[in-house]
């Protein structure tokens, strides 16, 4: 009688387990949007949280946050995307002159490379960087499709947002009450680096568009809010965003203008990028949060994309900071819990209190 | 009219009594109503059953515990036997030290009925340092005021 019980305490969570895998497996991609949402709903929570403590009930304040970020967005869109057609029209008639003219100049100079080193004609440079410039229009056309996601996901994220802490309410719920006090310390503590982490990064990336957008507007650049978007996305690894920024808009420019001036000024532009990042938007967005060191960021940004390729690569960084967050967490239970290394009593504590 | 019926249906009044509550909390003493919005915007609410048990006497503390409602018996390990050492009502706080430091539990914390509590971690006060730093200032002077308080007295009660 009591085998038969412990055979259905195991069987019936086994069984469970292996449908929730299988599920998983099987729907994988849909289970990669829920945890987009998820993940979205996280970095608009404490804004909620902000109106929820000041008394606005939680839906009230989501339907209040969408109905305003929805305006703006359709904005932006409207400005943005206007721009950005127009951008990827011309770029995509203007390629094959910029190809050309890009192939004869790489060319030459792949060819005065040869003459001086000829052990360098044995790697086909020219076949396989022109190769690649190829299919560089197609590249950037097939992330229009993913678009999609940007209104699925505030969608699903609308009704996390409504329920509120409901998963930490959940679990605080089904473990014994003792826990309750350690459960909410491991989250506060991923909490506050992940989140202040994640929220900085994201403002520092943000600001770094709006500024790449108009400044290369201003310098009248071609398709400058197709490298400022570049510029965002790739500012979410540390210094990489300018870098990339200032490469690609600079050969854009040499390729616009002809002339070595402009190139100077795109260079001075994102040269400028980077002070302001590094003088005023590093120490007033990124003072409250945890510092990850860049080659931290590039490492696991590498090993990410290998695991898991593009989505490994969104969510890389936050998995270090959790993983991060833990390990520390995990080496203090071991000082206070086990006792491993108990932590000194503060000075001269055996005087009186007087 | 319609407006006023909409406010009423949108607004929690449950937050007011909260940071009414608050205020009257002697570690938030002399802190600013706007402050303690933040100061909730960074508290745990958590219900817990009467029997249930916050902390164990030895557990490491984490958190500071304030009583919003219900009745929290603390006991003193003798034995085998839980000696009830003292009762906490609403309005109370307990565990002040582990805002301090993580170090074990001198007594055990056990609801003698239904109670809510909020939780105040000392990450979030370190946190504060950083963010809102006159606010952490002025609750670490508070709790520096408690302690001493409850220093004084538990030497009083050693020297009767």
């Amino acid at each position: 009688m009591k085998n038969n019980i412990r055979i259905r305490e195991i069987i019936f969570p086994a069984i469970l387990l292996l449908l929730a895998v299988a599920v998983f497996y099987y729907a994988r991609k849909t289970f990669f949007t829920l945890i987009l949402s998820v993940a979205f709903s996280y970095l608009l929570n404490p804004l909620v949280r902000f109106f929820e403590v000041r008394g606005i009930k939680r839906i009230y304040t989501v339907s209040v946050i969408y109905g305003v970020a929805g305006m703006l967005f359709a904005l932006l869109v409207f400005i943005v995307m206007n721009l950005a057609t127009i951008d990827l029209d011309s770029f995509i008639n203007n390629w094959p002159s910029y190809y050309s003219k890009f192939e004869s100049i790489f060319t030459s100079f792949v060819n005065k490379l040869v003459s001086v080193f000829p052990f360098l004609s044995q790697f086909k440079l020219n076949d396989k960087i022109l190769g690649f410039m190829v299919s560089v229009p197609s590249y950037v056309l097939s992330f229009i499709p993913s678009l999609m996601l940007v209104f699925i996901i505030p969608f699903i994220s609308f009704f996390i947002l409504i329920k509120g802490d409901g998963i930490l309410d959940i679990v605080s719920d089904n473990v014994p009450s003792r826990y309750v006090e350690v459960i909410y310390h491991i989250v506060s503590r991923i909490d506050s680096s992940l989140g202040s982490y994640l929220r900085g990064i994201l403002t520092e990336a943000f600001i770094l568009f709006i500024l790449s957008f108009f400044g290369l507007f201003f310098l009248n650049i071609d398709y400058f809010s197709i490298i400022a978007a570049i510029v965002g996305l790739s500012s979410i690894v540390p210094y990489l965003g300018a870098i990339i920024g200032g490469f690609v808009a600079s050969i854009i420019a040499y390729l616009q203008y002809n002339e070595i001036y402009s190139v100077i000024k795109v260079i001075i532009f994102f040269i400028s990028i980077r002070f302001i990042d590094d003088w005023f938007l590093q120490p007033y967005i990124m003072k409250r949060s945890v510092n990850l060191s860049p080659a931290v960021v590039v490492l696991s940004l590498m090993a990410g994309g290998e695991i898991a390729g593009f989505w490994g690569i969104v969510f890389a960084v936050p998995v270090v900071c959790i993983i991060r967050e833990t390990v520390s967490i995990i080496i203090e239970l071991q000082k206070t819990e086990f006792g491993w290394k108990p932590e000194p009593e503060p000075a001269k504590i055996n005087i009186p209190y007087t | 009219m319609i407006l006023d019926r909409f406010f009423n249906k949108a607004y929690d009044h449950a937050v007011l009594e909260k940071i009414k509550f608050l205020s009257q909390i002697s570690l938030f003493k002399n802190i600013r109503r706007k402050d303690l919005l933040y100061i909730l915007e960074n508290l745990y609410e958590k219900k817990y059953l009467k029997n249930e048990v916050l902390f164990n006497e030895g557990d490491i503390g984490r958190a500071l515990f304030i009583i919003y409602s219900g009745n929290i018996g603390l006991y003193k390990k003798n034995g085998d036997q839980n000696i009830l050492f003292s009762e906490v009502k609403a309005g109370d706080f307990i565990g002040e030290m582990a805002l301090l430091e993580e170090m074990p539990r001198s007594l055990s914390a056990i609801c003698l009925e239904d109670s809510f509590v909020f939780l105040l971690y000392k990450t979030n006060i370190e946190n504060m340092i950083n963010s809102k730093p006159k606010i952490a200032a002025r609750i670490n002077y508070n709790l520096a005021k408690i302690l001493s308080s409850r220093l004084r007295n538990t030497l009083r009660s050693n020297e009767k």
